[in-house]
């Protein structure tokens, strides 16, 4: 879980209410901090697909096309509030994998590094029946439906050549480590940073904040 | 497309509560809501089942004290004792013995009754209950059981006294007579009942009673209603009705608020007011929508009866005293009505009542002013206006003494003096005066005309004639001569005066000159003549004699023509103006030819 603050939806408000300007000012800063470790991000995402296959659309399913420009171009940051999430947490920037090709190539993997189990094919015997002599199969919850029982190691595989998960949760002491923070792309380059860009974040907040109160003549 | 929520990373989160949470917060302050309606609506319900057990103990209450009041009454009777007074006596007495020693009827009635058994007296029931209450609150044994003992210790058996642990012993008790017991018993517990009336649970008992009576009084009001709406009047019916009767419950809204009134009165029961209060609070929840229709299902509901109501929501008592209002108001009206016309009656009688029209014509007539007084009054009083005889009364009381006054003054007229007799006096007083000024003139005022020797001055002797007729120095110097010569002397300055006048009105030439001496006259350009002291002067213009130097006169005579007559002064004298003026406002010249501006 990332560094948790305090008053920082409020000095949001505050700044926008009193010195927009310190508020632009403290976004672009935000901004400016984050940045790099989104270009880095960006690297880190193939321009070619890690399997042939995953390029080419196909007329059945909607299993999403890789496309590196696609993938690249959904990496990015924001610098305004987020929603409530379900823990009740709500972040002042973010950043993010937004498109659906890289939050697969990012997450791929994450709960099953070797593959979800697919599930049984078989052949339909069942005279009278629509799929009469075709191979299906029975996949419940949880499990692939690839004919191919290991289609989904041999995925991971795959792009496991390009890069592989990197668990960035730094979390120490008490409590379950959650495995939210894994990943090929963001997640890496956020391992990498160091905790540096979110220390600088906090910085700049707090530098804002100060700012403000001795705009306002708190101090 | 959305973003997985768990590809993001979030930079400087803030936990700002879990919704479900604030669900959860809400829903339990949903909850807490509708419990708390829930509650009230418990609370009103429960309420009303109260006044329902409430409203069926107070009806049994009155039912077991009325039952008590007849049996006392039957007593009474019974007892050849329930004459004159007498119930109501044992009755006031018992109701205020139950105020002041806070010992319920319930328990007084039945002692009384037994008392009246046995002694089959009124007094001296109501003494040995007395004694009763003070063996009783000094011993703290019941009044029932007290007044047992007595019963039977009247009747002779003395033992029951002992019982009671009053201080006598057996042997007092079987040697002596009641009336020594009683008395030893009023010395040993005197003020008991007072004195235990006055503590602290005295006054609760007190306010037990006041409670009792209230829900008594509650009872006979419901029972009374309910007799008025029922057709069977026992009570076992009507508190059986009470159970499902609505028009009960909202009769015995007017009775809370009744007796809310009357437990006022109770002495010690303010507390209940709150009660009350209360109550009638909660019985105000019902809808007035709902209590209209209730009372509309009242048939023939006129009210309970003799009880007043002071308040509340009875709509019928409240249209009985309207009614009654109107009543009131048009009886008025109708008093107001009759003595108008009582009135026009009076005056259209008075038009036929031969001694008014008596005194009328005779007031026509000519009368003196006693006379039309006294008229007058006769007339006040056949009208019967008091306060117009009074007035004219004292007027005639005026006028009679003002006419003996006069009739006094001319019976008393003394001989007539000769008014002219002092005249003679006067007359002679101001001819010496005369005479003696005139004696001492010396230019500031006219000569004497008499010497102070009585012989006539130089003047005397030309103005005072002598001679023939005329008196002589002597008879001039008497006051009547003088006055005579003096007056005639006036009449000839008078005569002088005048031919003076005329001479001067000749010398000065201007004839048109009036009595006005003050009219101005115009020259030949028309601007008014003066001289110097203000009076005509028109020397300049008039033609003098030539030939004296430097001294050269204008002649500004102008010939005027004047057609038709003249025949005085005057005329000629208006004729000069008109022309005068004629030529002013034609502009011609005023100025003659080579005069200077």
């Amino acid at each position: 879980m990332p560094v948790g603050i305090k008053g920082g939806i409020e000095l949001r408000k505050a700044l926008k209410k009193f010195t927009p300007d310190l508020a632009a000012e403290t976004q672009k800063e935000m901004a400016n901090l984050l940045k790099p470790i989104v270009s880095k991000a960006r690297g880190f995402i193939p321009s070619k697909t890690p399997l042939s296959g995953w390029a080419k659309a196909k007329s059945y399913g909607v299993f999403p096309v890789f496309e590196g420009q696609t993938a690249k171009g959904g990496i990015g940051y924001k610098t305004t509030p987020s929603k409530v999430n379900k823990s009740g947490f709500k972040s002042l920037a973010r950043i993010q994998n937004a498109s659906a090709s890289g939050a697969i190539y990012e997450t791929a993997g994450r709960v099953n590094p070797n593959g979800r189990e697919q599930g049984a094919a078989f052949i339909v015997q069942l005279p009278g029946h629509a799929d009469f002599g075709k191979n299906k199969v029975g996949a419940n919850k949880g499990q692939g439906r690839s004919r191919n029982p290991e289609a989904g190691s041999l995925f991971i595989q795959a792009i496991n050549q390009h890069g592989t998960i990197v668990d960035a949760n730094n979390q120490t002491g008490r409590g379950r480590r959650s495995r939210k923070m894994k990943g090929r792309v963001i997640f890496r380059a956020w391992k990498e940073d160091g905790g540096k860009t979110n220390a600088a974040v906090i910085k700049a907040i707090e530098i804002s904040r100060d700012k403000f109160n001795k705009a306002v003549g708190y101090n | 497309m959305a973003v997985d929520p768990s590809v993001k990373i979030d930079i400087a989160a803030e936990f700002t509560g879990r919704k479900a949470f604030n669900k959860a917060d809400t829903a339990t302050q949903k909850l807490t809501k509708n419990v708390k309606s829930l509650a009230k609506g418990f609370l009103g319900v429960f309420a009303a089942q109260k006044l329902l057990s409430y409203s069926k103990a107070s009806v049994k209450a009155f039912a077991a004290d009325d039952a008590a009041a007849k049996s006392l009454g039957i007593t009474l009777k019974n007892l050849s004792l329930a004459y004159g007074s007498n119930e109501g006596t044992v009755s006031a007495f018992i109701n205020n013995l139950e105020r002041q020693t806070g010992v319920l009827d319930d328990e007084l009635r039945p002692a009384m009754d037994r008392l009246l058994r046995a002694t089959g007296d009124v007094a001296k029931s109501q003494e040995l209950l007395n004694l009763a209450l003070n063996i009783a609150a000094g011993t703290g044994k019941t009044v029932t059981q007290v007044s047992q003992s007595l019963q039977k210790a009247y009747l002779g058996q003395t033992a029951a006294i002992g019982r009671l642990g009053v201080g006598l012993s057996k042997a007092e008790l079987a040697s002596s007579s009641f009336e020594d017991i009683q008395k030893k018993l009023n010395t040993l517990f005197a003020g008991q009942s007072t004195a235990a009336a006055e503590t602290y649970l005295g006054s609760l008992n007190r306010l037990t009673i006041a409670s009792n009576n209230a829900k008594e009084i509650i009872g006979k009001s419901l029972v009374g209603a309910l007799q008025s709406l029922g057709k069977d009047d026992s009570i076992a019916t009507l508190a059986s009705n009470i159970e499902g009767a609505a028009t009960s419950l909202a009769n015995f809204t007017d009775s809370l608020v009744y007796l809310k009134e009357q437990v006022k009165s109770i002495p010690g029961a303010g507390i209940f007011g709150y009660l009350f209060s209360g109550v009638t609070d909660l019985l105000g929840r019902f809808s007035p929508q709902r209590l209209a229709e209730l009372i509309k299902g009242i048939k023939g509901f006129q009210g309970m009866g003799n009880v007043a109501m002071t308040g509340g929501s009875n709509v019928d008592t409240q249209k009985f005293e309207l009614k009654q209002k109107k009543l009131a108001e048009a009886k008025i009206k109708a008093d107001k009505l009759a003595a108008a016309n009582k009135l026009k009656l009076e005056k259209a009688a008075a038009v036929f009542d031969i001694q008014r029209i008596q005194i009328a014509a005779a007031l026509k007539g000519k009368i003196t002013d006693e006379e039309k007084t006294r008229l007058l009054l006769m007339q006040a009083i056949e009208e019967g206006n008091a306060d117009k005889a009074e007035a004219l009364s004292k007027k005639l009381e005026e006028i009679q003494k003002k006419n003996e006054a006069i009739a006094k003054s001319l019976t008393e007229i003394s001989a007539a003096t000769n008014p002219f007799e002092a005249w003679v006096d006067s007359l002679g007083a101001a001819v010496a005066l005369l005479a003696g000024l005139g004696s001492q003139s010396t230019g500031t005022g006219m000569p004497a005309l008499v010497n102070p020797d009585g012989t006539l001055t130089p003047r005397g002797k030309k103005n005072i004639p002598t001679g023939g007729d005329s008196p002589s120095a002597a008879e001039v110097a008497t006051p009547a001569a003088i006055i005579e010569t003096v007056v005639n002397t006036a009449e000839e300055i008078a005569k002088a005066a005048d031919a003076v006048v005329k001479a001067a009105e000749v010398i000065t030439g201007d004839a048109a000159r009036s009595s006005d001496a003050n009219k101005p006259n115009f020259g030949i350009g028309g601007q008014p003549l003066y001289d110097q002291n203000g009076m005509y002067d028109y020397s300049d213009y008039l033609a003098t004699s030539s030939g004296s130097s430097g001294t050269t006169s204008v002649d500004n005579s102008v010939t005027i023509n004047v057609e038709g007559s003249v025949l005085n002064g005057d005329d000629f004298n208006e004729i000069m103006n008109r022309a005068m003026l004629d030529n002013i406002r034609k502009g011609l010249s005023q100025v003659p030819a080579g005069t200077l501006p």
